[in-house]
């Protein structure tokens, strides 16, 4: 929306301090993703200068480990009613074990924020889209619960909401009739702030997430792509997913 | 001769009516919804009540689709002035009996959808994402804020004024 002009000034002041207290949380070891070069402020729309990725090393997720799945819930306000079947779940943990071997890895699954999304191709309303950056999700506003996205999804990264449900967070509205899938925290996206599964992930000393702009040369995550094999996960569907696994 | 009876049941029957509704109007107080937190809304009484829908029409699909995240316009930054507390000091939902949003929707018979998804109350404290931020739009609430009481900028009665009724 256009603003009045006398406006720019005060959100501009107020990026410039947030970045000022995101250097500080930077250097004392907070997770900040966004560099002075492709941080927005609250009044600029997104651009597909960023388009944001995540790699993940298995084999640094730890057999068992649920932090991810943990903070997912906690940060969204993703709140069961003890029915797994129709509970939504934005990340889940698999383990997938190689017939041969017997070997077990343990893996994050979430929305892999496909360049060519199957749920956006089926969508009917236009509801499931993609933004500017990259990142997949649900315009509830328009969505009329068909799920046909969650048909169309690979991942099985979807979830329909069955029930009325309150107490959500402000940042993450959710109700009943619609479908909703991993968002890449684009609130905390939005203000420079890696998504709350990879926070907890290094927090819990795993590090096995990575978070960043994949369109960046000079960013981590791009350069870490490029020294070490990583793949996509069902790469044959030719979905550029935004989510890389390494070691599997 | 029918018609003259005709007509005259027809103008008693509008006298009727309109005492009856002149009553009802007697009878039911406009709601006079204020504000928790702050002196003056995003824009005056007025603009917002006829025109609080679009505005929030608009910022939803700015907020959700391009990433536009100025508190001025946004549900959120409603919610975070208008939610009252209870004597124990915790947030009254915006939609409950009484409160804000549903005073004037009651009144005139206006049922919204906003809340089956969106929270009701404010953030809680210490979240990056709380109500901290979202005064910027308020009028009253940040000293370098430059708008006259009254006094619309021009985008915004561009953007929202139109087709919206004569006021």
């Amino acid at each position: 929306m256009t603003e009045g002009l006398d406006n720019l000034d005060s959100y501009r002041r107020r990026f410039l301090t947030a970045l000022g207290i995101g250097g500080v949380a930077a250097a004392i070891g907070g997770v900040r993703i966004v560099g002075l070069a492709t941080a927005k402020s609250d009044d600029e729309a997104v651009t597909d200068e960023a388009r944001w990725g995540m790699l993940i090393d298995t084999s640094k997720c730890g057999e068992g480990c649920n932090r991810c799945v943990e903070a997912c819930n906690e940060e969204n306000g993703l709140t069961g009613f003890d029915r797994q079947q129709t509970d939504a779940q934005w990340i889940r943990t698999l383990e997938v074990r190689d017939k041969q071997t017997g070997h077990v890895t343990s893996l994050p699954m979430l929305c892999q924020h496909c360049e060519h999304p199957p749920c956006v191709d089926v969508c009917p309303t236009g509801a499931s889209f993609r933004r500017a950056d990259g990142i997949v999700l649900v315009n509830k506003h328009t969505c009329i619960g068909c799920r046909y996205c969650m048909m169309a999804c690979p991942y099985k990264a979807r979830s329909f909401i069955h029930e009325e449900l309150t107490d959500q967070k402000p940042w993450a509205p959710r109700g009943k009739g619609t479908v909703e899938s991993c968002t890449f925290c684009v609130h905390r996206v939005d203000r420079g702030d890696a998504p709350a599964c990879v926070e907890a992930c290094g927090e819990a000393a795993n590090g096995a997430m990575m978070f960043g702009n994949l369109n960046d040369p000079d960013s981590e995550i791009a350069i870490r792509a490029k020294q070490v094999s990583s793949r996509q996960i069902r790469a044959d569907l030719n979905l550029n997913t935004a989510v890389r696994y390494e070691g599997i | 001769m029918l018609w003259p009876w005709v007509h005259r049941f027809i103008v008693t029957a509008c006298l009727a009516i309109a005492s009856v509704s002149a009553a009802v109007a007697d009878g039911v107080e406009i709601p006079q919804p204020v504000a928790v937190r702050g002196e003056q809304c995003v824009e005056p009484v007025e603009v917002m009540r006829r025109n609080h829908m679009k505005m929030l029409m608009h910022q939803r699909d700015d907020t959700v689709v391009k990433g536009i995240r100025t508190p001025r316009y946004s549900l959120k930054g409603c919610i975070d002035c208008h939610a009252e507390k209870n004597d124990a000091g915790d947030f009254i939902a915006v939609n409950a009996p009484g409160q804000f949003c549903s005073t004037c929707h009651q009144y005139a018979a206006v049922r919204i959808d906003c809340f089956s998804c969106h929270a009701t109350v404010p953030a809680g404290e210490g979240h990056g994402d709380n109500m901290e931020g979202n005064t910027q739009g308020m009028i009253g609430m940040d000293t370098s804020e430059s708008f006259a009481d009254g006094d619309i900028p021009h985008t915004v009665q561009n953007t929202f004024l139109q087709g919206g009724g004569s006021d």
